[in-house]
């Protein structure tokens, strides 16, 4: 205990192994400033508050960072309870039991690979700036100690979120954000269309977190059956063959809890391992035989069961189809909320699950072919979407759907550092893009509509100046981070395949090229019509003024990340894991993604061709510059010389069912929200207002009331009668013995 | 001839003790219940409980009694008011109460007075000290508590503040 | 030759609480005297502490051996050092409430300290007796001391009708009981319960002492009507609504909560020691009589209340019939089934009554009811004005129409109360109901809990009326703000904790709990 509070006892910062003491200060301090600020902000002032909720975040980061070079170190360690072998690169502090139900058990603790310590630095460092910019942007609005408290407790939920050491506390963290998310969505609550807004991202995601618990059900029976058949089927006793490797793992189960990321790890091991060799053993094919709802389902199926219900979850949280109808309503908070759901937290929950969850999802190539599926056909259809959104922020949260179509695209094809590498890539640049777009509102009252903006590049030269830089990097421009983190992600997909699905790969590469195409048209259209022409003529403000020191320091840092983030995805510029040379951010991940690759090539699930990406990387920069050029002439020089004259039937067409974002949300509401709406009412009317309240209730309740009410007059208030009744009473009683008696 | 003084002092307890409440003069009530202790008194005379008999007349009649009667007197209550009005409850729980009693009396049949001899000190004041400090130490104390509980009830109830 | 019993440190061990709160009174009382000052503020805190020492030695002994002391009058059981605690907290709170009740109309006395404390002293005693006339004597001790507290205002004839109706009818059950007592003694030639218990194992089994079975029979019906009176049960119920809505306040809290409390342990003791000898199920038969009447008497007539006061007190009789349902559970012999609301229902395949688990639900009951119901009248007490009272509206609902917006801090602490009151989770009462219909179920006392699960849902109605008028009635333009004051607001703070506590983490209660179950039962 002594080792928690005072991790500086004697050889740090020497060990960095030390650090894993100071694990649970990272979310202690955000969690405590969020407490802080929600108690006693209101008391503070507005500047302590400030500063309070900041300093935590930054503290945060700080630790972060620390964390960042400690997972770097050569000797940093820790053993694996699992397993009993020790696990490299990472820390872990296990800070006792949390809970425990049956033989169900989970604790609460912190593991810290090289994956979690990069989002932790996304998490942290982006957070704090958007932080740092909330306190200019939030200056004028009283809610502003409620606005930190949240904010800081979305921080550290996320922050619950990546570094959990178990699905459960994952899911602590899960559906804190999304708490979060619809308390700050719905900031402004009394404005009606705004608290409706937090409503749809909460219901959205209450859809995807039922399909995330069924999964992690699914898992602990899996576990569960695993460890069963194990002990009791002399097919499992092979699997367990190395005994003391077992004892460990069984042990850990029990004590850790069967959704310990260790234990999920072992067990994805130990699966098919065994197999390889070619012996008999469980296999994910082996039929379960343990009694339970598990029983004659092969472990496989239920393994792709599972991860399909935590895509849903996925979907939910990160905004893919069908449930990204929320994210877009998002906006609805005030931007800096936007930016951090965007880019820091939240929507990145999804991907990080996949990442996270990846020696799971290589073990089932139909669940990898949904993942890579979905997130295709989301990059599209958001992107399409987006084409005609006149909203500044509608056209942001569109953009950010469709670049998490890519990320799911990466996941799906086993490319998962290229994911997690545009996962932080584009947390630096949508950074930047909303908190250019809040920048952009802040100095023109607020006006949002892209139509009525306009010109802005001489009146906001340093938002003009990071949001064009922040659009180049995610139209994919080199020498821009947008650029290699795509891309690796398209390289990736073409050279990938997936077994028993050999067209998933062509498939995702060429939607995903089309994607990048629409990306570079609408992200340049976006960019036209804010900054570059003439300002409206119905603009709010005749003229804009540039915001403030901090918005400015904010949106520079962004940008100077989303160009410096580029040294990442340079391909193969170190060496990597079995002599190629791989990308910077590939060798780092290696290690937390190195089971996964291993399963892969183990069963075969995912193969890799190796081939140069540079000619890839030349049509997709040509892509992109196609789809920014011709935004550029369609909306610099065809519609202006245009202007008064209808637009193509074809085009008018497309335009307005665009807008109309395809009318989704209408077919939610036709399919999903009339009908139940009319059978709830029907129910309500039938079932509640008139049997339930009616009859049973109101009747009863009558009754009830008017056989009180004649008891009442027994209450008379008079001494003697009272003695009477109780006279009376007695003698029935003795009455009743005696005759019993005596009988 | 212990059993027939035995049921004549019992019944006149009795009795007596109906007219403490059928009376309508306090001051007859008050006099039935002189009447109900000095009954009282004899039937533990009869049970060899001599100390215990005088008590109840020193005590009960004679100490408690006089206090009765001078806060009658002290309100003036002397004069009756009225008949007896016949209610109802007062029918039912009279008759309750007869038959209630007429059952015990069914219950109690099988004890019949048997003359037991108890040893020569029974009932002395002797005995009964050394009664009280040993075996009934607990209920004796408990007695002394409550007392004080009563005086200062009693006092809180007749103060005129408040 | 006397020979004076040798006394030793165990004999006393189980009286501490007793003589700390009798000590504490007689200091208080004479403080009085020696007064100098017109500030009284120090007796509450007293007698505060005098409640506090007492339930700290109550808990020490919860984990003593049972056995008997002072030849064989006095028990030192958990079951009693653990009632006991129970009311040392009831009687502590409740001094709590005083001091700001009793400054708003001018009445700041010590002697109401010293009955307090004197009533929580007779009602340890009470508790701890194994013998009937130290029962007795013990009975009238707090009797006594709630007589003279209940009619302690007495500007205005409701505390004077209260106070008189409560004595005039308790003298007639004390009456009652007393008559039972010598019955029994008839029976059985003993007063210690012990030996009564196997005296009466003879007369039932022994075919040549038959005749003595309709005397224990009856005496046993007149201490169960005596018992009946004190815990309010339906048919002797009748003087609670009266009683509790002109008594002080305070005074009600601590008739609900202490002096029912101290009533039920000495009850379930009583019929637990004399109930072993008994055949048949004549105790089982008479108490889920009693619990059916009671529980749905209380309810029903709690319905129709627009007064608060008397509707708890009509609810603080329908708490009593679900308690009753715990103590009809202690007498279900195993084997016997028969069916109806009021038997053993054969449903419950292979029950086993199990006395331990019904003690602890019933003291867990009597703990959560406490708490629960001394806050209540707590808020109520201190939201009520003296002119108000002559005109007998001080408690009518409309008194707390738009408490959320005027006091918010006392709309939870009243809507945790009255939710723990009418059962709801997650609060102790609702902890207190499930652990008392389970062990009953657990004896095959189907149908009873079915009627306490009805009328708990009567119960519900009423119990949120008065969170629906918190909460959802516009304030009264003129509805003046209650004082504030520390210490009614520090008793309503740890009761409202205690209650959520209670009810969300039953577990720490657990050991002693399980303690409480063993009952000293004598030879």
């Amino acid at each position: 205990m002594l080792a928690l509070v005072n991790p500086f006892t004697d050889a740090f910062p020497g060990a960095p192994e030390n650090l894993a003491n100071l694990l649970w200060v990272i979310v202690a301090l955000p969690l405590a400033g969020a407490f802080l600020c929600g108690v006693l902000g209101k008391f503070m002032g507005r500047a302590n508050t400030n500063f309070l909720a900041c300093f935590t975040v930054f503290a945060s980061f700080i630790l972060s960072c620390l964390t960042l070079w400690a997972v770097g170190a050569q000797s940093t360690q820790f053993i694996s309870p699992a397993s009993g072998v020790p696990v490299r690169w990472a820390l872990w502090l296990d800070l006792g039991r949390w809970f425990s139900a049956g033989d169900f058990s989970a604790h609460y603790g912190f593991l810290v690979d090289r994956l979690t310590a990069a989002m932790l630095m996304v998490i942290t460092g982006i957070g704090f700036l958007i932080h740092l910019y909330s306190t200019e942007y939030m200056e004028h609005d009283d809610g502003y100690w409620r606005y930190f408290a949240y904010l800081n407790l979305f921080v550290a939920m996320m922050l619950t979120l990546v570094m959990a050491d178990n699905l459960v506390l994952l899911f602590v963290g899960w559906e804190g954000v999304g708490l979060c998310s619809y308390l700050l969505i719905g900031f402004w609550y009394r404005d009606t269309e705004k608290a409706w807004a937090g409503r749809k991202a909460f219901i959205t995601n209450r859809i995807g977190d039922f399909g995330f618990l069924i999964g992690m059900f699914l898992l602990v029976l899996l576990v569960g059956a695993t460890e069963q058949m194990g002990r009791e089927t002399a097919l499992g006793r092979s699997n367990f063959s190395d005994i003391g490797r077992a004892r460990a793992w069984v042990t850990a189960v029990h004590d850790q809890g069967p959704l310990n990321l260790e234990v999920l790890r072992e067990w994805a091991l130990r699966m098919p391992a065994e197999t390889a060799k070619d012996r008999p053993g469980m296999t994910l094919g082996t039929t379960i035989t343990t009694e339970g709802p598990l029983k004659g389902k092969t472990f496989g199926q239920v393994l792709t069961a599972a991860l399909l219900l935590l895509l849903l979850g996925a979907a939910g949280k990160s905004a893919q189809i069908p449930l990204y109808v929320w994210l877009p309503d998002a906006m609805a908070g005030p931007t800096p909320v936007s930016a951090l759901i965007h880019a820091a937290t939240m929507v990145t929950a999804g991907v990080y699950l996949f990442c996270r969850l990846s020696f799971l999802l290589v073990l089932s190539p139909t669940a990898m072919a949904w993942v890579a599926m979905i997130g295709a056909l989301t990059a599209i259809w958001a992107a399409l979407i987006a084409f005609a959104q006149d909203d500044i922020k509608k056209v942001l949260a569109y953009s950010t759907v469709s670049q998490l179509g890519f990320m799911f695209m990466g996941v799906g094809v086993g490319v998962f550092w290229a994911a997690a590498l545009h996962l932080v890539t584009h947390a630096c640049f949508k950074a930047c893009l909303f908190l250019g777009a809040g920048s952009v509102m802040h100095g023109n009252a607020d006006e949002t509509d892209i139509r009525r903006l306009g010109g802005l590049r001489k009146e906001m030269p340093w938002t003009w100046a990071t949001f064009a830089i922040a659009t180049l990097a995610i139209t994919g421009i080199v020498p821009l981070s947008g650029f290699f983190s795509k891309d690796a992600i398209l390289h990736g997909a073409h050279t990938t395949e997936v077994a028993g699905y050999p067209w998933v790969g062509h498939t995702v590469y060429w939607m995903g090229l089309f994607g990048a195409l629409c990306t570079a048209f609408y992200m340049t259209r976006l960019y036209v019509l804010t900054f570059e022409g003439k300002r409206a003529p119905d603009a709010r403000v005749p003229h804009a003024h540039e915001s403030g020191f901090r918005m400015v320091f904010v949106l520079v840092f962004l940008a100077f990340l989303s160009v410096v983030g580029v040294v990442w995805g340079i391909p193969e510029l170190v060496p990597g894991p079995g002599g190629r040379k791989v990308a910077l951010m590939e060798g780092y991940l290696a290690p937390a993604m190195n089971l996964a690759d291993r399963l892969a090539s183990i069963y075969d699930t995912v193969t890799h061709t190796e081939s140069s990406p540079w000619l890839g990387f030349a049509i997709a920069w040509a892509v992109a510059l196609v789809g920014g050029a011709t935004a550029w002439l369609v909306f610099r020089s065809w519609l202006p010389a245009r202007a008064g004259k209808p637009l193509p039937n074809y085009i008018a067409l497309f335009w307005s069912w665009a807008r109309a974002k395809f009318y989704v949300d209408e077919l939610y509401d036709l399919l999903i929200i009339r009908p139940f709406t009319v059978l709830s009412k029907g129910l309500y009317k039938i079932v509640d207002a008139g049997l339930i309240d009616g009859v049973a209730v109101g009747g009863t309740a009558g009754v009830l009331r008017r056989v009180g009410g004649w008891l009442r007059y027994t209450q008379t208030g008079n001494a003697q009668n009272y003695a009477t009744v109780m006279a009376v009473g007695l003698l029935i009683s003795i009455g009743v013995v005696l005759t019993w008696v005596l009988r | 001839m212990t059993t027939f003084l035995f049921y004549f002092f019992a019944i006149l307890t009795v009795v007596a003790a109906a007219g403490v409440i059928a009376a309508r003069s306090p001051m007859y009530s008050a006099m039935s219940l002189v009447g109900t202790f000095f009954c009282l008194a004899a039937i533990y005379a009869l049970l060899l409980a001599h100390t215990i008999a005088v008590l109840q007349v020193l005590v009960y009649a004679g100490a408690i009694m006089v206090l009765f009667l001078f806060v009658i007197m002290l309100l003036s209550l002397g004069e009756a008011v009225g008949p007896a009005k016949v209610t109802f409850p007062r029918v039912v729980g009279g008759i309750a109460s007869a038959v209630l009693f007429a059952f015990l009396v069914v219950a109690a049949r099988p004890f019949v007075p048997v003359g037991a001899q108890p040893p020569p000190s029974f009932g002395t004041l002797q005995s009964i000290g050394a009664q009280l400090y040993t075996q009934w130490l607990a209920p004796f104390e408990a007695v002394s508590l409550r007392v004080l509980v009563a005086r200062v009830g009693a006092v809180v109830v007749a103060k005129s503040r408040v | 030759m006397l020979t004076l019993p040798t006394l030793t440190s165990t004999d006393f061990l189980p009286l501490w609480p007793a003589l700390i709160l009798s000590a504490g009174a007689c200091l208080v009382l004479l403080s009085e005297v020696f007064l100098s000052s017109a500030s009284r503020s120090f007796q509450p805190l007293l007698t505060v502490i005098a409640t506090v020492l007492g339930a700290l030695v109550a808990a020490a002994t919860v984990f003593s051996v049972p056995t008997g002391v002072f030849g064989g009058f006095v028990v030192l059981d958990p079951f009693g050092s653990l009632v006991s605690l129970v009311i040392c907290i009831g009687v502590g709170l409740s001094a709590l409430l005083a001091p700001a009740f009793l400054r708003g109309r001018q009445a700041e006395r010590g002697e109401f300290y010293a009955l307090l404390l004197f009533g929580g002293a007779g009602m340890s005693l009470l508790v701890l007796s194994n013998e009937l006339i130290f029962l007795f004597i013990n009975l009238e001790i707090l009797s006594i001391a709630t007589y003279a507290l209940a009619a302690y205002l007495r500007r205005g004839p409701r505390p004077a009708e209260a106070g008189f109706k409560y004595f005039i009818l308790g003298a007639f059950s004390s009456a009652v009981l007393l008559y039972g007592a010598a019955l029994l003694f008839g029976a059985t030639r003993s007063t210690l319960l012990p030996q009564m218990g196997a005296e009466l194992a003879r007369i039932f089994t022994d075919p040549t002492l038959s005749d003595r079975q309709p005397l224990a029979y009856c005496g046993l019906a007149l201490i169960g009507a005596g018992f009946g009176f004190k815990i309010a049960a339906v048919p002797f119920h009748m003087w609670t609504p009266d009683v509790y809505e002109g008594a002080p306040t305070p005074v009600t809290a601590m008739m609900s909560a202490a002096v029912k409390a101290a009533a039920f342990a000495a009850m379930v003791r009583v019929f637990l020691v004399l109930g072993r000898g008994i055949p048949g199920d004549a105790l089982l038969t008479g108490f889920s009589t009693l619990a059916f009447l009671t529980m749905i008497g209380g309810n029903l007539l709690a319905l129709p209340q627009r007064n608060v006061k008397r509707m708890l007190a009509y609810s603080s009789i329908s708490h009593a019939g679900y308690l009753l349902v715990g103590v009809a559970s202690l007498f279900v012999k195993s084997g016997t089934t028969k069916g109806g609301v009021l038997g053993v229902t054969a449903l419950a395949a292979g029950a086993t009554p199990d006395t331990a688990g019904a003690l602890r639900g019933i003291l867990f009951y009597l703990l959560a009811y406490t708490v629960t119901t001394v806050g209540a009248f707590g808020v109520l007490g201190a939201l009520e004005r003296r002119d108000d009272e002559v005109r007998g509206f001080a408690w009518d609902l409309d008194r707390l129409a738009g408490l959320a917006q005027r006091k918010p801090a006392w709309a939870v602490a009243m809507a945790v109360f009255m939710l723990s009151l009418g059962g709801i989770p997650p609060m102790a009462g609702f902890m207190g109901k499930l652990l008392i219909f389970r062990s009953a179920v657990d004896a095959g006392l189907v149908g009873l809990v079915i009627v306490g699960v009805l009328t708990s849902a009567v119960g519900a109605y009423y119990y949120l009326r008065v969170v629906v008028y918190m909460y959802m009635r516009p304030a009264p333009e003129a509805g003046g703000l209650p004082e504030r004051n520390l210490s009614t607001e520090l008793a309503l703070v740890l009761s409202t904790v205690a209650v959520v506590v209670l009810g969300v983490l039953p577990g720490i209660t657990g050991t002693w709990l399980s303690r409480g179950g063993s009952v000293f039962l004598g030879r």
